[in-house]
Formats: C-alpha cells, sequence, structure tokens
C-alpha cells in the first residue's frame, strides 16, 4: 500500500519521520518496500501488507502499530456531528435479507449539499498517495477508507427508486452497470450480493457502486452507506466477475460490523464539513446483532515455554496494552478483550505472537550451541549424489527442467496403456501435462544448445514424471539422460558412449558384478527404434535406444540421438552395495581374438552366448572388441570381432591347450548363428 | 714430450668447451680419457722418455689426467644447469577438454544446503509433488475458504471440490506426510519443486524449489528456531553472515517471521529475504494427532532460487531453468 509520512503522522504524537515509520512497519510485520519524496515535502512510501491484517490496509492502522511498537501515542478521529432534518425512516429504510452474508447494513441521510471541488489539504492527502481527486464527495469516501480501512458508498438519493434499500442476493442473470468510465453491464448470479432499490441493483456490494445512482455535479440529497460484506462472497464476486476495488480489497481481509458506526461517523461529518447540507436524524440499519467483543486468555508460562525467552509479566502487559488489548493481570494468565479490528486474534496462540512480536524478534537470544542427535548417513542421499557426480565425470550436463510440457511433447512418450496426467488448463498456458517422462524436456534442451551454440549436448535431469491409469496416477522418481549427435554421427557410437554412462551407473548402483540387462522389446517403448527395455535382477528399471525417426524429426535431429531412462525408487533401494573382493589370479590368462560374419539381426548378446555355451570350461570371458560393417562384409551382414579368453586357476596354460576351443567357438558361431569365418 | 703434452692439454681444453650437449661430452670423455682415449694412447711411449725426465714426464702426465677429468666435471656440471631437450610441445597450447560435464547450480546449492542442516542433525526426507488438498491446505490450517486456495493461484487437476489433487504450492506439506507417519521427536529437512501458476519473467517462474525444515519435539522454542538459522547462516555465508527475523504471516506458524540473512553479494554484506518460519501452529499439529500441550515444534523454508541467485549475482530467474551449457558450465 502507499502511506503518506504527513497523514500517518496525523494520528501520532509525538511525529514519526520517513525513516521512522519505515523501520517501525518493517519491524511490525509490514515490510518498508520503497520511499519518494514528494514537491510538497510529503513522503510516499511503499509498505508491503500483511495478508491477516485487513486493519492496517489504512493510515490510522499502520500509526496504531507505529505507536504501539515505538511507545508513542495514538490518536484517531473522533468526529462529532449533530443531526438537524427529520428523521431518516421517513425517507429510506433498509431491508437486509442476507444477515450471513451482510452481517450489519447502515445508511444516514443528508439532504442539501453542494458537490464541489475539495478543499486543498484533501487534495493534497489523495494525491500523496496516487488517488486522483474527483470531488468533495468522492473524494470524503475515499479519504475515509485510506484513513479507516471501512469501505463506504455515497448514492445520489433522488436517483434510488422507491423508499428501501434492500440487501439481497442478485436474480441468475440480472444486469448491473458498474459506476465509472468504459464500464460494461454484467451479468449477475445468485451468487452475488447486491444493494438494491425498487428498480434493481444499485451496488454490488462491497465491490462497486452503480452507475445508474452515482453522485454527480448536480447531486443535492445523499444517501451514505457504511456496511460489512462477507469476505469470501466479495472474493467470489469480485474474481468471477473480473471486477476488484479499493473496497473488495478490504472486505475480502475482513471489516468487523462494529467499525460501520465510526466510518459512518467520520463520512458524515466530512461531507457536512466540505459539501454543507443537513444531516437528518438517525440511522436507517439492517443487520445481525453486532457480536460482543471475544475474551481471551493467555498463559504467561506457555508464551515463556514457547519463546524460549522469559518475559516478565510486567512486560507481557506492557506489550498487550500497547496494542489496545486491554489486558487483565492474573496469576497465572492474562485476559485480553479483543477490539473489533483484530479479526486476526482469536486464541492463546496468537496473543503469544503479538507478545513476541511487539518485544521484538530481535530481543529473541542465539543459543552458542545446540544439541545434535548424530543421524546415520542416508544411503539413498548419498547414492543421488554420487550418480549426479558419475554423470559429470562421464561428461554429462545436468539440467533442470519445468515440469508441465505441452501436450505435442508428452504425447510421444506415453507408454501403452498409460495416459496424461494434467493440470487445469487455466493457467497452465500450453503446457498443461505433466511429463510422463524426462525425454521431452531433454530434447527441447537438446535443441536449444544445439540451435545457439551449434552444441551436441550430453545431458541428464532427475526429477519425478507422472502419468495415470484411469484415476489412478504414478509419481516416479527417474533419471533421463540425452546424447545428442550431429549429422555425421555413427549411431552405434552415440548408443555404445550412452550404455557405457550407464554401465557406471550400474557399478555405482548395484556394484562390481551389477549390470543392467537390455533386453529388446520394441513395444514397451514407442518412441525407442531399436530400443531397450534395461533389468537389474529380473526387475524392469528402465529403457534406453535410439530416438524414433519422427520423434527425432519433432525436435528437429540433426543426427542420431541416443536416450534412456532409469527409474530411480528400485535402483536406490539396495545402494550401497556390499563389496565381494575375490582374489586376483595367481596364472596368466590366453587371449585369442576372433572375427565372424553374421548377419546384420544376429544380435551381440546372441554372438556372446554361444561363444560362452561352446568355449569349454577354460573360458573365462568372452569381450566385444568391434563391429564392422561395408562393401566387403556384404550388405545386411557385419563382421563382429571378439575376443575369448581362457584361464586354469592351478597353472600356467599351454597355446595348444585352446586351440581346439577356439576351433569349438569358431564352429557354434558358424553352425547356430549362419556366420562365416574370414579367412 | 713434455711440451707435447702441454698441446694435449690445450687442444683438450678447447675441444670440451666447444661441446655443447650431454652427447659431445661423452664422446670427448672417450676421445681423451677413455681406455682407448689420447691420454691412455700416451702410456706405451713412457717407456721411452730418457731415465732423467721419467719422473717429471709421469707427474706432468697425472696432473694432465687429473686437469682434464676436472675440467669435464666442471663442463658436465654447466652443461647440467642448461635444460634438457624434451619432446616439442608447445605449452602455451589450449587444453584438451576432459569431456566432464557440470552439475545444475540448482541442485548444487540444495545439496550444499542440506549438507548443512545434516550436520545439525536433520535427516532429508521427500515427498510427493501431486498432492490432495488436505496435506497442502487443511491440513497446514489453510481452510476451505482461504484464498491461497482459489485456482487461479494452484494448478489443479480434476474438478471435483474436496477431491482435487494438485501441483503442490509448498514443501510443508512434507512436514504433514511425516508427522502422520511418526511420532516426535521429528527433525527433518525436504527439499524440492513446487509450483504457482505466474507469467514468467525475470523474477517470477511458476515452479521454483524449497527447503523446508521441521523441529518437533518437547519444549522447542522460537529461540531454537533463531539458533539453527543462525548456525546455518555462519555455516553457509561465512562467520560474518548474521540472520534478522521479522513478522510475517503464514498459516501454519505461529508466531510467523520472515528471514532475512546478511550473505555476501558481489563481495559486499547484504540483507537479503531467504525465506519464512515460525512456530508449528498448534491447529497443524493437532491435525496430525500430536497434542500441541505435550510437543511444540518449528519450521522454516528457505527459497533455492533466491539463495543461488543472490549468492552468484544471477540477475534473471529464468535463466535457471534455460539450461543453456555455456550458463551452467560456468558454476
Amino acid at each position: 500500500m502507499k502511506t503518506s509520512v504527513r497523514w500517518i503522522n496525523d494520528y501520532l504524537e509525538p511525529e514519526a519521520d520517513a525513516e521512522a515509520q519505515g523501520e517501525a512497519l518493517t519491524a511490525c510485520g509490514f515490510p518498508f518496500e520503497g520511499a519518494h519524496p514528494l514537491e510538497d515535502g510529503d513522503v510516499q512510501q511503499e509498505i508491503e501488507m500483511a495478508s491477516n491484517r485487513g486493519d492496517c490496509v489504512c493510515h490510522a492502522g499502520l500509526a496504531r502499530e507505529i505507536a504501539a511498537l515505538t511507545g508513542r501515542t495514538f490518536t484517531p478521529p473522533r468526529p462529532e456531528t449533530s443531526a438537524a432534518g427529520p428523521p431518516i425512516e421517513q425517507r429510506m429504510a433498509v431491508d437486509n435479507r442476507e444477515p450471513g452474508l451482510c452481517p450489519l447494513y447502515t445508511a444516514h441521510l443528508i439532504t442539501g449539499v453542494t458537490v464541489g471541488p475539495s478543499p486543498d489539504w484533501l487534495q493534497e492527502r489523495l494525491r500523496s498517495i496516487g488517488q486522483i481527486p474527483r470531488n468533495n464527495l468522492v473524494d470524503a469516501t475515499n479519504f475515509v477508507l485510506f484513513e479507516l480501512g471501512q469501505p463506504t458508498h455515497i448514492f445520489d438519493l433522488d436517483l434510488l427508486e422507491g423508499d428501501r434499500i434492500v440487501v439481497r442476493r442478485a436474480t441468475e442473470g440480472e444486469a448491473f452497470l458498474p459506476l465509472g468510465e468504459d464500464t460494461r453491464e454484467v451479468a449477475l448470479a445468485e451468487s452475488d450480493l447486491v444493494i438494491a432499490d425498487a428498480a434493481g441493483p444499485v451496488a454490488l456490494a462491497g465491490i462497486k457502486g452503480g452507475a445508474r445512482s452515482a453522485v454527480h455535479d448536480g447531486t443535492t440529497d445523499v444517501l451514505i452507506e457504511s456496511a460489512t460484506f462477507d469476505r469470501v462472497t466479495v472474493r467470489n464476486s469480485s474474481r468471477r466477475l473480473g471486477i476488484a476495488s479499493d473496497s473488495s480489497y478490504r472486505f475480502e481481509r475482513g471489516v468487523h460490523p462494529a467499525q460501520a458506526a465510526d466510518a459512518a461517523g467520520r463520512l458524515v461529518q466530512l461531507v457536512l464539513e466540505l459539501a454543507g447540507g443537513t444531516l437528518h436524524e438517525g440511522v436507517a440499519t439492517g443487520g445481525a446483532p453486532i457480536p460482543p467483543p471475544a475474551r481471551i486468555e493467555m498463559r504467561l508460562q506457555r508464551c515463556t515455554d514457547l519463546l524460549g525467552q522469559p518475559l516478565t509479566r510486567e512486560r507481557i502487559v506492557e506489550c498487550l496494552a500497547a496494542l489496545g488489548l486491554d489486558p487483565e493481570p492474573g496469576d497465572e494468565v492474562v485476559t485480553v478483550t479483543v477490539p473489533p479490528h483484530r479479526l486476526d486474534l482469536a486464541e492463546e496462540i496468537d496473543l503469544i505472537e503479538e507478545v513476541a512480536r511487539i518485544n521484538g524478534y530481535e530481543q529473541l537470544p542465539i543459543d552458542e550451541g545446540m544439541a545434535v542427535q548424530v543421524t546415520p548417513v542416508q544411503p539413498e542421499l548419498e547414492a543421488t549424489e554420487r550418480l549426479r557426480e558419475t554423470l559429470v565425470g562421464a561428461g554429462f550436463l545436468e539440467t533442470i527442467s519445468h515440469t508441465l510440457v505441452s501436450e505435442a511433447a508428452a504425447g510421444h512418450f506415453l507408454e501403452p496403456g498409460r495416459e496424461p496426467l494434467r493440470v487445469n488448463d487455466e493457467r497452465a498456458g500450453g503446457e498443461p501435462i505433466l511429463r510422463p517422462s524426462l525425454l521431452p524436456s531433454l530434447l527441447e534442451v537438446a535443441r536449444r544448445n544445439r540451435d545457439r551454440a551449434g552444441l551436441t549436448l550430453g545431458a541428464f535431469e532427475i526429477a519425478s514424471v507422472f502419468d495415470r491409469a484411469g484415476d489412478e496416477h504414478r509419481e516416479r522418481s527417474m533419471l533421463g539422460l540425452v546424447l545428442d549427435g550431429d549429422h555425421e554421427a555413427d549411431p552405434s557410437e552415440r548408443y555404445r558412449t550412452l550404455r557405457g554412462a550407464l554401465e557406471e551407473v550400474a557399478r555405482l548402483l548395484l556394484g562390481d558384478r551389477g549390470a543392467l540387462e537390455p533386453e529388446a522389446t520394441p513395444d514397451s517403448a514407442p518412441w525407442l527404434v531399436p530400443g531397450a527395455v534395461l533389468r537389474a535382477g529380473g526387475d524392469r528399471v528402465g529403457t534406453i535406444g535410439m530416438l524414433a525417426p519422427g520423434v527425432a524429426r519433432a525436435f528437429d535431429a540433426r543426427g542420431p540421438i541416443a536416450v534412456a531412462e532409469l527409474e530411480l525408487g528400485r535402483l536406490l533401494a539396495d545402494y550401497p552395495p556390499e563389496p565381494d573382493p575375490r582374489a586376483l589370479p595367481s596364472f596368466p590368462a590366453i587371449q585369442r581374438d576372433l572375427s565372424v560374419i553374421v548377419p546384420e539381426s544376429v544380435a551381440w548378446e546372441a554372438v556372446a552366448a554361444t561363444a560362452r555355451a561352446s568355449g569349454g570350461e577354460l573360458l573365462e570371458a568372452v569381450e566385444f572388441i568391434t563391429t564392422w560393417r561395408g562393401a566387403k562384409v556384404g550388405a545386411d551382414r557385419k563382421s563382429v570381432s571378439l575376443r575369448l579368453q581362457f584361464r586354469e586357476p592351478g597353472r600356467t596354460l599351454r597355446h595348444d591347450e585352446v586351440d581346439p576351443q577356439v576351433q569349438a567357438v569358431g564352429d557354434a558361431l558358424v553352425r547356430t548363428l549362419g556366420g562365416t569365418i574370414p579367412s | 714430450m713434455l711440451a707435447e703434452l702441454d698441446d694435449i692439454e690445450r687442444s683438450a681444453l678447447e675441444a670440451l668447451t666447444a661441446v655443447d650437449g650431454t652427447e659431445g661430452l661423452e664422446t670427448w670423455r672417450i676421445a681423451w680419457l677413455g681406455s682407448k682415449g689420447e691420454l691412455k694412447a700416451l702410456m706405451p711411449r713412457l717407456k721411452d722418455v730418457p731415465k732423467d725426465e721419467k719422473p717429471a714426464t709421469g707427474k706432468r702426465l697425472n696432473a694432465l689426467k687429473s686437469a682434464l677429468e676436472a675440467a669435464f666435471d666442471e663442463r658436465r656440471t654447466q652443461l647440467a644447469a642448461v635444460a634438457p631437450v624434451g619432446p616439442a610441445v608447445d605449452v602455451t597450447e589450449p587444453g584438451l577438454p576432459t569431456g566432464r560435464g557440470a552439475r545444475h547450480v540448482l541442485s548444487r546449492t540444495i545439496d550444499d544446503v542440506r549438507e548443512v542442516f545434516a550436520r545439525m542433525g536433520f535427516v532429508h526426507t521427500e515427498g510427493p509433488e501431486v498432492e490432495d488438498e488436505w496435506h497442502n491446505f487443511t491440513a497446514l490450517n489453510i481452510p476451505a475458504e482461504h484464498p491461497a486456495r482459489d485456482p487461479i493461484d494452484n494448478f489443479f487437476m480434476g474438478d471435483t471440490e474436496g477431491a482435487r489433487t494438485l501441483l503442490r504450492t509448498q514443501t510443508s506439506t512434507v512436514q504433514i506426510r511425516v508427522m502422520e507417519r511418526r511420532s516426535p521427536p521429528l527433525k527433518i529437512i525436504a527439499s524440492g519443486r513446487v509450483y504457482r501458476p505466474d507469467t514468467h519473467d525475470a523474477t517470477h517462474y511458476s515452479m521454483f524449489h524449497q527447503c523446508e525444515g521441521l523441529c518437533v519435539d518437547r519444549g522447542i522454542t522460537m529461540v531454537d528456531l533463531k539458533t539453527a538459522l543462525f548456525q546455518f547462516a555462519r555455516a553457509f555465508f561465512g562467520p560474518e553472515a548474521e540472520v534478522r527475523m521479522r513478522p510475517g504471516y503464514f498459516p501454519f506458524t505461529e508466531p510467523s517471521a520472515e528471514i532475512d540473512m546478511k550473505m555476501q553479494v558481489k563481495g559486499e554484506w547484504t540483507w537479503v529475504e531467504l525465506g519464512g518460519c515460525g512456530m508449528v501452529h498448534p491447529n497443524v499439529l493437532r491435525s496430525v494427532g500430536i497434542d500441541p500441550e505435550e510437543f511444540s515444534g518449528y519450521a522454516f523454508g528457505l527459497g533455492i532460487e533466491r539463495i543461488a541467485m543472490r549468492r552468484y549475482g544471477i540477475p534473471d530467474l529464468r535463466w535457471l531453468f534455460d539450461n543453456d551449457a555455456r550458463f551452467l558450465n560456468q558454476f
């Protein structure tokens, strides 16, 4: 809220300069956000409001806080008016049909006013907070609003039809034209509360007056409204109709019916002073009985126990008294009477906060040390951190992207049988889908880096992914990886580089002998061609493969892109793997290399499995060396080179002992895989 | 022969001066002092020297050998002082990239924050990002008609009032989940993504990260809260860091406070608003079946983006989610 330093000082003794006001309000919980010196020597300040303190969205309210904190004297305005005209009942009655939504409606009548410009002091006050002066009647309501925080409204009596003000719900579709420039007629709903005369709504309760009954230059007789409206009703109508005002802002934060009379008195006094006229006797009212002030007890010991700072009863009473809470100290409890403007005070804890706040949070001591229960290292936390470091070490960039993606981007990455999880579109723009996979984000990042800087990126992200089947949704912690390739990149190289990184991950999470086994099941991840499901100890934990051409095109790929995703829940569960070190072999191994030309459709795993099955007992390991493709090998065929390692644990092997095994492996590859051994 | 020895000495020393490398030095040594060198070749001729000249010539020959050996040692020392010639490498050429990637500045910041609180005994916990209204609002003392529940300020899913789920708006939801499962004493830290609809600009983004702390036990006070935050500030931002608490309002804590920490921003110690905190509201404790008369607690939430942006002088929030390698590699 914009404040005027001079205006706040109207209620303070002694006055507080701009800096003192800013400091005090910040310390009270209303942070100072900036100051602008004004031409007339006043200072306009920007003060942040607290959403539970509607009573402070005005100058008198802020002055009251400054006084409580700094020991100054706060003097609210005390209007005095005298009525000379015949009783208001002769002209107007109030028929409040919704006391639940409008706890109190009051109307005063003044006749014979003269509309004209406001005096300089009033124009100055309004200008100091950025308001534009209109005429003495409108300015007076604005002044009362920014002084006391109670919205009021002035109707031109001659423009009201009939002899009664009715507070009622709108009828469905009822038309209402708000006052003001460039306004449009709106259609009301039954949930809206209106102030109506015999001809229809003349105000949208607590939000906006109507154009039909607004005061104008020729207005002579006025009806002054000071009322209280239900905050939820005001908020809902304001939001739904898109009409917000300084009035609705305050009602949404809560205004107590006991405040209506003070504001009405102040406004009547100002109108008589500024526009002349005669106040008629009495007030037309309608509503529920004003509830008596609440009384709350606070245990002194409880206050000390919660703050951790011993405060004397005298100090506690002093803090509560400074806020006008009228504390009555007993031996163990203090009882306060809550003034109507403090709608936020309802229970003991609220008073403890007030004591702490006025005593000052800066007065709370800080202990030199603290007692600490040493907690064990958390394995999944350590695993995640080491996982990140491992991937960074392997050359991958860690990224963080928004969880929400577009329908089109998400659509490529849904598992068969799963549906996307979607937020209501209202504020999500074009990106309402909770991503079912990290890949759309990573591919977007790859594209961005490719386009901007010509980088072919290796990137990863660790985050949750979401999807649903019917009403049941899944939220899984996932690691996603993408390895971009330019147009010259070798797809196998991209794939094997990515798989190499995953093997490091497997070694970290599953241990020396752990592995992520790829198993080609093309249907479960249609965005991969070719692709594989990764299994750890039989459980499905992720996918790996090359991005399908159609999907790659959607992300403007220039070359082959290898991608993978791992579900971290299962993988982190067994961390840390228990090392099981073996003794190193005492005798050397013999290694033999072998190449075999096989059809393209024969997977390396088939070659390795055939070799392992036919190599005999001495065969210790089968290692991949390389794959060659080309004219010499022939179309749809590839040459696979492998290394066989033989060892006898108890002695050194002779070469002639492994010759038959190598021969047997070669024969098996030819026989079972349709291979040929190049001479 | 004595005159000849003088010539030999002169020639040998001249040759030694001309030597300019380890290899030449060895060649010289073999030529003059080696087993088939010049001096050795003189030995057989000694028997031909007249008898009376023999002692002087022998003495001279020994002196010559010593002189050449001394000169050799000296020259070797001189040459050793000169840098040896290595492979042709220009040491000013730029390094080849090792291919190392980079951690994201936000995930690094979260780890750093969590690590300090772990040292204080806070156990890390996680919770779901898709939440129900009970955990995101009701249990946190945000009643049905509270403005915080307005659809305009939340990413709701589905439309059945009361049974709706939403993307959590704060990590305080994890407090509730932990307290529902476990009894005090509790000392946890939870970090993660939270979501609030917003138009993206330099200081607003509809997703951000919070780090949330909760401590519930018998006799927990606001002094304990201030102490924990102070210890964090000193450990995280350095020995000159300070903590300031200002009154604030959050439905789930009371008394509530805004947290300011004095940290170094581009070399200057500056107050920065980093989050909110307070004593857990009795209604929150009641909602999870903990008796507020027996137990009390404090909670705090720190904004990770804010810490990272102020710490490193990042002017635009969107840079953090843009994932440009050229930006992320700077950390």
